[in-house]
């Protein structure tokens, strides 16, 4: 049976393109089990398209050589036996290139090696929860997302490197991420890195305190696909900008692509290195813009559908028509609404959006003083501000300061005093009567109470 | 002669339990929640950021959340105030949230007004409003009253219900403002030996304020 898959990979090494024999046949390791053979995949999109392409194919093989059927399956790898298959083929690999230098580098090298691709392929900073199917399309992001997937299909050849711009929170992560988990996908032993660009400059800085800048070199120019997200970050920072000129000459040369976000097109990146912002418009510039009511929608439709919670249009639009700056937010919006649909268990409907929302859209009120309370009531009244401290007890004086006193008390967090003292430094007493007078006015008196009523709004807002 | 005081009183730490939660409970709920080792948490809701005036009771939440994160053993990062953090300072709260985000662990922010409205970073705000955002309601007076009440109790101190109401009447009636009075009063009424009545906060109130 060993000596049979053996054969099985010398003719497929034969039969198929080296491209398709490195993406689909290599990464498998096999087992014998019970005369059975076992085929391991390291991913369920290389077990499918080998189950559904290549099984016809050995299970011919095998009759053709073996003159028997053979019991033949492929199963996914788990992630250890992933891991330790990587760490060998990187074993495998690496004696080509050490084998130049002295023995003690060469075991160094080879140690080094191993601890970085393992790090690596723990580290590629992809998060799976991003692909293009969960991508919602509007024509705000059609032609960046087109490019994205070609590039995605393609890389290093269409257009490299790919610049992304946009405003905050309007999917450029996701899109990056959403190319590197594609290739990630479709050629599993490909070196992807995603970064923040504040991670880049970190790691610059770490290089320097160690003087590691070879290693750092090695981890960067080996890449196939590097994706750096906000590069404006680089702004003011020179010798991150050197490095990034040299990785970026480097992996384009090679052919490998490289996929770089920014909140501004190339030429207006401030303090960023004019060869670099040459550079980055070699290739593709798309935009993303923000997203038109209907695509807000659509957004939070697909997110409510994958939380599996029940959104109805009606919702949706009316959320979509208060939020319009960003993706983030629209989220943010949807996640609150849900929480106090949970908490109250009420039913989500738009009067319980419309209280979700106070929280997140609200704008401060200006801080409420005593002094602007008096001016409010003033200007009502339609009486100087100078009768808020006077003497005069006429009814058309008095009532209004009455108003303004109360309102201190019921806006403010000041003491009786202090409010008696900013009225003309009267008693506090006078204070706690006013405030009794007004309530049993606000109670039986409905013009009085509207006044009141309008007032408070005019403050707070 | 005066008597020292032996300061052994156990202080009453903000816990998320002694919080008086007047309309804010969805926002307790939410931070309980949150970080509860039992749950697990969207990463959405992992990131809580909490708006209000002063007095509203942010730094109680944020100080009880760190406490229950560590209890709990979950990875805490709090920004009290993110309205006063400089452009260096918005940049570090920026890569703290992104690695919190992509890792594990809670972000618990406050600030004083909603996420777009203080004039932040723009990529820094709207993380803020992405996960949940919650205003927090001041206290109505009955509910400061509670809340003196309940703090008093945890104190081991008999507060009657005058000098409850004498210190909403005559003092500043934001909450860490009655706070400190109470406890000066606690205090103050073991140093004289006296029990803590109205006459006696009347008369404390008279002191310069370092006693």
């Amino acid at each position: 049976m060993e000596n049979f898959w053996s054969a099985c990979l010398g003719r497929f090494e034969k039969e198929l393109s080296a491209q398709q024999f490195n993406t689909w046949i290599k990464p498998l390791s096999h087992k014998v089990e019970d005369d059975a053979l076992l085929l391991l995949a390291p991913n369920r999109f290389v077990q499918q398209w080998v189950k559904d392409r290549f099984l016809p194919k050995i299970q011919a093989f095998a009759k053709e050589t073996l003159n028997a059927p053979i019991n033949v399956d492929v199963l996914l790898m788990d992630n250890i036996e992933a891991a330790k298959k990587q760490l060998k083929d990187d074993e495998a690999k690496k004696p080509e290139t050490a084998n130049k230098q002295d023995g003690i580098a060469k075991k160094a090298a080879a140690a080094t090696s191993t601890k970085k691709t393992k790090a690596h392929s723990d580290h590629s900073g992809l998060n799976p929860a991003f692909n293009f199917n969960n991508f919602v399309t509007g024509r705000a992001n059609q032609l960046a997302r087109a490019a994205a997937l070609q590039i995605a299909e393609n890389p290093g050849s269409a257009y490299n490197p790919l610049f992304i711009y946009g405003g905050v929170g309007l999917g450029k992560t996701h899109l990056l991420q959403a190319i590197g988990n594609y290739l990630k996908d479709h050629r599993p032993e490909a070196k992807i890195k995603y970064l923040h660009a504040e991670k880049y400059v970190s790691d610059v800085v770490k290089a320097y305190e160690h003087k590691a800048f070879d290693e750092f070199k090695r981890q960067y120019h080996s890449l196939d696909l590097l994706l750096i997200d906000d590069i404006q970050f680089f702004a003011k920072k020179t010798r991150t900008q050197e490095e990034f000129f040299y990785a970026f000459n480097s992996l384009i040369e090679a052919k490998k692509q490289i996929i770089i976000t920014c909140d501004t097109y190339p030429k207006e990146i401030q303090d960023v290195d004019e060869r670099l912002r040459t550079r980055f418009s070699w290739g593709l510039t798309v935009a993303v813009e923000p997203p038109e009511l209907e695509m807000r929608v659509a957004i939070l439709l697909k997110k409510a559908e994958e939380a599996k919670i029940a959104l109805t249009e009606e919702v949706a639009f009316f959320v979509a028509k208060q939020i319009r700056s960003s993706v983030r937010e629209l989220e943010g919006a949807l996640n609150r609404i849900v929480a106090m649909a949970k908490f109250t268990g009420n039913a989500i409907d738009v009067h319980l959006a419309k209280e979700a929302l106070k929280d997140l859209i609200a704008v401060r009120g200006r801080q409420i003083t005593i002094e602007n309370i008096q001016k409010t009531v003033a200007d009502y009244y339609k009486i100087k501000v100078a009768e808020m401290y006077s003497k005069k007890r006429s009814r058309n004086f008095a009532r209004p300061r009455q108003i303004a006193m109360s309102l201190a008390r019921e806006l403010t967090n000041h003491s009786f005093p202090e409010i008696g003292e900013a009225f003309g430094s009267r008693h506090h007493t006078t204070v706690m009567h006013a405030c009794d007078e007004i309530e049993q006015l606000r109670q039986n008196d409905q013009t009085i109470a509207r006044d009141i009523a309008f007032l408070v709004q005019v403050i707070r807002d | 002669m005066k008597q020292l005081l032996l300061d052994i009183q156990p202080l009453a730490l903000p816990s998320l339990d002694n919080f008086v939660v007047g309309e804010n409970a969805e926002a307790l709920h939410s931070i309980k929640e949150a970080l509860s080792p039992a749950l697990i948490i969207s990463s959405n809701n992992r990131f809580i950021y909490l708006w209000g005036a002063e007095g509203s009771g942010k730094t109680h939440l944020i100080k009880a959340s760190k406490a229950l994160a560590d209890q709990n053993r979950i990875p805490f990062v709090f920004a009290d105030d993110v309205h006063t953090l400089n452009d260096q300072e918005q940049i570090d709260l920026f890569n703290q949230y992104n690695e919190l985000r992509a890792g594990q662990g809670v972000l618990i922010a406050t600030g004083n007004a909603s996420p777009s409205q203080m004039g932040l970073r723009d990529d820094l705000a709207t993380r803020l409003a992405w996960g949940l955002t919650y205003q927090l309601h001041p206290l109505t007076d009955e509910e400061k009253a509670q809340a003196l009440k309940s703090h008093a109790a945890a104190r081991g101190m008999n507060l009657p219900d005058e000098v409850v109401d004498y210190c909403l009447r005559y003092l500043r009636r934001d909450l860490p403002n009655l706070m400190a009075t109470l406890d000066a009063l606690d205090e103050w009424s073991l140093t004289e030996k006296k029990p803590i009545t109205v006459p006696l906060l009347k008369k404390l109130l008279q002191l310069p304020l370092n006693i």
